[in-house]
């Protein structure tokens, strides 16, 4: 088999729908729980969907935290968060007091209440490329995604912002700093977009 | 910018398709995977299925069923009927389920709610509340259409938003099926009273009623079962799903 794309397996995370959109891509991928698979791996991708700080002590009771973070410093493997998988890789969070693995210069804060913008903010909503990237800004549809989330992601480095969407601010819906790709929205139940996002990331991000 | 979420519900009873009139006489419709796979290539918004009697009969959840179902849909889909432990959760998650509606279950016992929210995070557990006016008394919430339960809606709505529910799916039972509009004032009040999202069920007969429901209480979510498997006056099968230009064009 190809080398498949590995899906990081902590207990966290709708697995099988995201395999299940790259499966119907006939892209290869792998669910696991083993740090060496983690560490040999040619792409990662890093669900989440919970609290920050149960993600972060699952991914270091079952030994990934290390493998994870030697994949993505030392050995550059390209990583794609998704959601939660995105909030752990900024320095912390508001919603735990452990830190992430802070990979890129950003924190998570959480959405204030407002009588018109309910939280937790879920629903499809419009996306808004921030700068020249190879993905957002070539896409010539109008581009939308799934979100289900009460945190947000800020980023303190404007140049790692790729793109934006607003709800009841404007927050940051998808980075990029070198290796390292993180995404609020859920590709995998995106549907159309969220198929061209997951073929982007295994097909082209990366890919020299 | 439109951000309306316009939800087809499905009900399945014995893995069957079927639709309710005031949560009777069950019509048969078809087959859940087919009606699923189709509703996906509409690219509808999200999707719920609610198993009506799976709570109340106690028969164990086919999860290899709901897996294969799961595939079938590239977009957010939400499943209710007999989740009632955490590892049921569990597993329903793992085979592409990412949102789970707890009624039974909650009404028995509002820590089951905590205990989800805990795990999973607000915005994957919805709770689902049927209810009934009754005279002199406001609305009650009921389980299994019959019973009543101890709670007024208002009451227990906070009381799921409390326990950490992310969204609150609110079906007016008396107008199950009947295609005549939302309850719109009873939505207006709920509305008031909690600060999770909601999304409005029972009554929907056409995009208008949606939109009489978003204006009078700022309400963005719609469930609609009827409007989306039958078509015309007679009611033939037909799954179906208004097209984006009819979307914008009635919530514009």
């Amino acid at each position: 088999m190809e080398n498949p794309i590995v899906i990081i397996n902590y207990g966290l995370g709708n697995l099988h729908s995201i395999s299940n959109m790259l499966t119907r891509l006939n892209i290869p991928t792998m669910i696991t729980n083993d740090p060496q698979i983690i560490l040999n791996a040619k792409k990662l991708i890093l669900p989440g969907v919970g609290a920050f700080d149960t993600a972060v002590q699952n991914l270091k009771t079952s030994n990934l935290w290390d493998s994870i973070n030697d994949a993505v410093t030392k050995h550059e493997t390209p990583i794609l968060g998704i959601c939660l998988g995105m909030q752990l890789m900024t320095k912390n969070s508001e919603e735990g007091q452990q830190s992430g693995f802070g990979w890129v210069d950003a924190s998570t804060k959480k959405f204030q209440q407002h009588k018109k913008y309910k939280v937790p903010h879920i629903g499809w909503n419009f996306v808004t490329p921030i700068k020249h990237n190879d993905f957002f800004t070539h896409y010539h549809d109008e581009l939308k995604f799934y979100f289900a989330h009460s945190y947000y992601v800020e980023c303190h480095q404007s140049n790692d912002i790729m793109a934006t969407s607003e709800y009841s601010k404007q927050f940051t819906c998808a980075f990029k700093h070198n290796n390292i790709l993180g995404v609020q929205f859920h590709p995998e139940k995106s549907h159309q977009y969220g198929m061209a996002f997951l073929k982007y990331f295994a097909e082209q991000f990366q890919n020299e | 910018m439109n951000n309306v979420r316009i939800i087809p519900s499905l009900l399945m009873h014995n893995k069957k398709l079927v639709k309710t009139t005031r949560f009777k006489n069950p019509q048969y419709i078809g087959d859940p995977i087919n009606a699923v796979r189709i509703l996906n290539n509409l690219f509808v918004d999200e999707i719920i299925l609610l198993d009506i009697n799976q709570s109340s009969t106690h028969l164990p959840i086919d999860f290899e069923y709901l897996k294969n179902l799961a595939s079938e849909c590239f977009i957010p889909i939400c499943y209710g009927g007999g989740i009632s432990s955490l590892e049921t959760a569990i597993t329903l998650y793992s085979i592409g389920i990412e949102k789970l509606s707890i009624h039974t279950a909650a009404i028995k016992d509002l820590q089951f709610i905590k205990q989800l929210s805990t795990h999973f995070g607000s915005q994957s557990i919805v709770g689902a509340i049927d209810y009934k006016p009754k005279f002199l008394q406001g609305c009650k919430v009921v389980v299994h259409n019959k019973k009543n339960t101890k709670y007024t809606l208002i009451d227990y709505a906070q009381m799921l938003e409390e326990h950490g529910a992310g969204e609150l799916l609110v079906n007016a039972i008396n107008r199950d099926g009947l295609m005549t509009g939302y309850d719109l004032d009873m939505l207006a009040t709920l509305s008031e009273k909690v600060s999770i999202p909601i999304i409005a069920s029972g009554g929907a007969g056409n995009l208008h009623h949606m939109k009489d429901v978003l204006h009078k209480t700022g309400i963005n979510a719609f469930a609609a079962g009827s409007l989306f498997v039958y078509s015309g006056n007679l009611k033939a099968v037909l799954i179906n799903y208004p097209s984006r230009q009819e979307i914008k064009e009635t919530f514009c």
